[in-house]
């Protein structure tokens, strides 16, 4: 018997207001998980969420940090054990991007990158290192998903300093499995491509098309397939996968 | 002219030795403020270094794991590597699409191999370097400027004899007989990436014994 079906999972999702986020929470919340979402600063939005969580019957913990400073993430798992008792699974989801020519990019456009997409995952993850091995000790789970992204495994014109972070990302991927893989607790990576979000659908058709005709699956990502990967790698379904880095991209071919 | 971020790791050093051989002229630029501050003073180079991190990622989050007021200095240390590795990116690419040629190489240690002979051990600062020079190469490579990444097992003369024999068994996971090459071998071939005739742009080479690759 699936473990999934009779305990119901704490799940923490950075990022979840939006977009792949958003997508993400209604899933655990569907699966009735328990929640614990994060968001930095748009209360407008972080309200919208929780109703719309509430509303189907997810418990729900919102919880406003900013994540760049560890201070902050021992904070949030601090309130974490203290509501729920624990946690089973983590979602670094939250990133952002900043696209253009790198040659002409200066180094302020891109420190807050490298804060919110690499150091912060890294120092959410090492914060909740300890409610993790708890969980898996338990049976629970223990399950940590990192979101990187094609840019960070191919690389991607226009995107070199976002790329830098989401292949940093994968590197942490690795690191974490290899040192808490040990004590039970799986740590593993999605790498998604062209995702219909806010995000790109700001971009100019000609920034992605030559990347989606040179796919497989010709078409845009939805969020709710990606939370489905989430899903699959913060679940037991997928026990015996650990620091990998599972691509979500339609089959793109270079 | 060749900039070196700095001459610090032997691989480096050898690499340095093998550019001096041939009668390029050798510049570690942390004798003159970094590469930014090289590039000011003496010009565009035909090709920069960059060099593997001094620390071991796995060591300070070990320490982050064990000591949660150590998480400020893994954040901290991770933002200024990898701001300083962008940073004199961004420089030397300013620098040699006015030149319209160059070469930007990366040597890195396998992080793999690394870890089983207990030398310093980098997957974040490996990947994320890679990434980066993915997308610089696929960005500028039509102004003729390459971008690789050579990453390489520790070299013999890196490594206690004695830690090669006691770790041949789980160095098996490359080849059977693992035995090291030696630190020119890996310095030739930096060389001849560095020389601009090799037909690879945004590529990863994996030097060593055995079966190599990566994981991304």
């Amino acid at each position: 018997m699936n473990r999934d079906n009779r305990y119901k999972k704490i799940a923490l999702i950075t990022g979840a207001t939006r977009g792949i986020g958003r997508a993400i929470a209604e899933k655990y919340a569907e699966q009735e998980c328990r929640l614990v979402l994060v968001y930095r600063s748009n209360q407008t939005t972080a309200d919208e969420t929780r109703n719309r969580l509430e509303a189907i019957g997810a418990e729900v913990l919102m919880i406003q940090a900013d994540l760049t400073d560890a201070r902050a993430c021992a904070s949030v798992m601090g309130q974490t054990a203290e509501r729920f008792g624990g946690l089973d699974v983590l979602v670094n989801n939250a990133g952002g991007a900043y696209d253009g020519a790198f040659a002409a990019m200066k180094a302020e456009d891109y420190a807050g990158l490298i804060s919110c997409n690499l150091v912060a995952p890294l120092l959410l993850t090492v914060a909740a290192a300890p409610l993790l091995i708890e969980s898996a000790q338990a049976g629970r789970g223990g399950e940590v998903v990192m979101m990187s992204s094609m840019a960070g495994v191919t690389g991607k014109e226009g995107q070199v300093p976002y790329s830098t972070t989401k292949g940093g990302l994968i590197g942490a991927t690795r690191l974490l499995a290899r040192e808490l893989g040990a004590q039970g607790v799986r740590v593993n990576a999605l790498a998604p491509g062209f995702i219909r979000t806010e995000m790109v659908e700001i971009l100019e058709p000609k920034m992605y098309e030559h990347v989606l005709a040179a796919s497989a699956s010709p078409r845009m990502g939805e969020p709710s397939e990606v939370a489905d990967a989430v899903w699959y790698l913060g679940s037991s379904s997928s026990s015996y996968l650990n620091g990998v880095v599972q691509r979500i991209d339609g089959g793109f071919l270079r | 002219m060749i900039f070196f971020e700095n001459l610090k790791h032997p691989l480096i050093q050898a690499v340095a030795e093998v550019c001096r051989s041939a009668n390029e002229s050798v510049v570690d630029t942390s004798g003159h403020g970094g590469v930014q501050a090289s590039l000011a003073k003496l010009g565009t180079p035909n090709g920069l270094v960059m060099c593997p991190p001094e620390r071991c990622e796995a060591v300070a989050l070990n320490k982050a794991l064990k000591h949660p007021e150590d998480a400020l200095a893994l954040g901290r240390d991770l933002h200024n590597d990898t701001m300083a590795f962008l940073q004199n990116c961004r420089a030397v690419t300013q620098a040699m699409m006015t030149a319209k040629a160059g070469q930007v190489l990366f040597v890195g240690i396998d992080d793999v191999a690394a870890r089983i002979v207990g030398q310093p051990e980098n997957p974040m600062a490996n990947q994320l370097r890679v990434s980066a020079l993915k997308s610089l190469a696929k960005e500028y490579g039509r102004m003729g400027i390459k971008y690789n990444t050579v990453l390489s097992q520790p070299s013999k003369e890196s490594v206690e004899p004695q830690i090669w024999r006691e770790k041949r068994d789980a160095l098996k996971v490359y080849t059977m007989r693992f035995s090291p090459n030696e630190t020119t071998e890996y310095a030739q071939f930096c060389w001849s990436l560095l020389q601009g005739n090799v037909p690879v742009n945004g590529g990863i080479i994996c030097l060593g014994k055995g079966v190599m690759e990566m994981a991304a």
